[in-house]
């Protein structure tokens, strides 16, 4: 392609006239309009993120709150739910240990032969050892024959005794009136 | 550094050539810029506008001279532009000689403009203005000598209407210098197709609203130069009277070629009435004049 001829000119020179910049060094300027629009936006990116960051944490202190309230309500709600819980145990434990006395009973009343009388019968059992059935037996007439009848019968049921003992103001035994203690436990079901 | 200095660095402004630095092409100094183009003649002024796209565009003229037309067209000169540059045209008192043994030391161009006592020695005048263009092939030289006055003035009057030149120079003496840069490719191909063939001799005819300059080329050496200001109006005849004598002293093989500053001209009919047979080229292009004034 021709050299276009640039033409003389005649008009004075200004002295401080100086060379256009290499076009290499255009990039100067490029990158100081991309800084500029990247800090721009990344600012903008930056103060967004602040607003967002702000609002998260105004609600997460908002919920806070209300989860602490929650929690209050939930907490006591449990108490009271243990507590109820505590009694059913302690209803339960009593149902539990009033179970066996029933068919401590049957079994008592069911050993007693044909001709022998009872005088009284007390079950007892204490607070502490719910589980321990505490026996006094006044047998009228049958004496240790009849005691070991009702011994033998319970513990068929898997009533299981210790502390026994037996009073008798006669010294034969074995027909008379006699009074028979002892505390059972029942070993099939030990509650 | 400046403030100035920082805005034009990051307005891109620093990366292109300075308005009015005369060694960058116009196109660059004012891209996507109005400019305006001013031909100035002794009793005439004529202007044509180059709009951001590079298309010239508003051309007119106005009789008088420099001062009455910027008086009356000032305003409206201005509002051709965007920040007030024009490229100047001046077609008078100007002399455009043919000089011989002419020093060819490096830098000697440089120097002509600063301190034209030191290049040209006896030969340079007080207040004057130079241009000067070698001939590669042989030792003879093309000088133009231009009023440094008529440059100050025409500064000043442009200046007074807010208009600055961003480039003030001869129309017709780069009209001269593109037909020399013609003829010489023109010789340089015919010497690689044809190396024994001479090239014969050419004369270089270059018109520029009244003024006329004649430049004769016998093969490589330019051996004659006629130079008028001034000289015609619409009839182009008496350029024909200056052209005559050198074209009688070329011989009848001699090559015509002619440049004018807008085509249209009789100039080819006008030579073959006075001339039959003569070879003419005409190598004017649309807006010639205002395309060599923006480096087009």
């Amino acid at each position: 392609m021709k050299k276009p001829l640039i033409i003389h000119d005649l008009k004075n020179e200004r002295p401080d006239l100086t060379p256009p910049l290499p076009g290499v060094m255009t990039v100067l300027p490029f990158i100081f309009y991309v800084t500029v629009v990247g800090s721009v936006a990344l600012g903008a990116m930056s103060i967004m993120a602040t607003k967002k960051a702000t609002k998260a944490t105004e609600t997460a202190v908002a919920s806070e709150g209300s989860e602490q309230a929650q929690s209050l309500l939930i907490q006591s709600e449990l108490n009271a739910i243990n507590e109820e819980l505590s009694q059913a145990k302690e209803v339960e434990s009593w149902v539990h240990s009033t179970q066996p006395l029933m068919n401590m009973l049957t079994s008592i009343i069911n050993s007693v032969k044909t001709g022998n009388t009872l005088t009284s019968l007390q079950l007892a059992r204490t607070p502490e050892n719910p589980e321990h059935v505490e026996i006094t037996l006044l047998v009228n007439n049958g004496g240790s024959a009849q005691v070991e009848e009702t011994r033998n019968a319970l513990g068929k049921e898997g009533f299981q005794a210790f502390r026994e003992d037996t009073k008798s103001a006669d010294k034969s035994t074995r027909l008379g009136d006699m009074t028979y203690t002892a505390v059972y436990v029942n070993t099939r079901n030990p509650k | 550094m400046k403030l100035k200095d920082i805005k034009d660095v990051l307005t891109l402004r620093s990366f292109r050539p300075e308005p009015d630095d005369s060694s960058a092409p116009w196109r660059k100094r004012f891209p996507r810029e109005k400019t305006l183009l001013l031909n100035i003649s002794r009793r005439r002024v004529s202007w044509i506008a180059l709009d951001r796209r590079g298309e010239f565009t508003d051309a007119g003229s106005m009789d008088g001279e420099l001062k009455e037309v910027m008086a009356n067209a000032g305003p409206d000169l201005k509002s051709h532009t965007d920040n007030g540059w024009c490229a100047v045209s001046l077609n008078q008192r100007f002399v455009i000689t043919l000089e011989v043994n002419l020093s060819r030391r490096a830098g000697l161009e440089q120097q002509l403009r600063t301190n034209p006592k030191a290049a040209l020695g006896a030969k340079a005048e007080r207040g004057k203005r130079y241009d000067l263009v070698h001939n590669p092939e042989s030792n003879t030289s093309l000088l133009l000598a231009c009023d440094e006055d008529a440059i100050v003035k025409t500064e000043a009057m442009l200046r007074e209407q807010g208009l600055q030149a961003g480039r003030i120079s001869i129309g017709i003496y780069g009209m001269l210098l593109d037909l020399i840069s013609q003829v010489s490719e023109a010789r340089a191909a015919r010497a690689a197709a044809n190396p024994d063939e001479p090239f014969g001799n050419v004369v270089m005819v270059a018109c520029c609203e009244g003024s006329v300059v004649v430049l004769s080329q016998r093969e490589e050496t330019w051996t004659e130069l006629r130079s008028r200001s001034d000289l015609y109006t619409d009839d182009m005849t008496p350029v024909l009277d200056i052209l005559m004598p050198l074209l009688q002293n070329a011989g009848p093989s001699a090559h015509v070629v002619f440049m004018n500053d807008e085509q249209g001209s009789n100039f080819a009919e006008l030579l073959q009435a006075r001339a039959p047979g003569t070879q003419l080229s005409e190598v004017t292009v649309p807006q010639q004049l205002s395309k060599l004034l923006t480096d087009l």
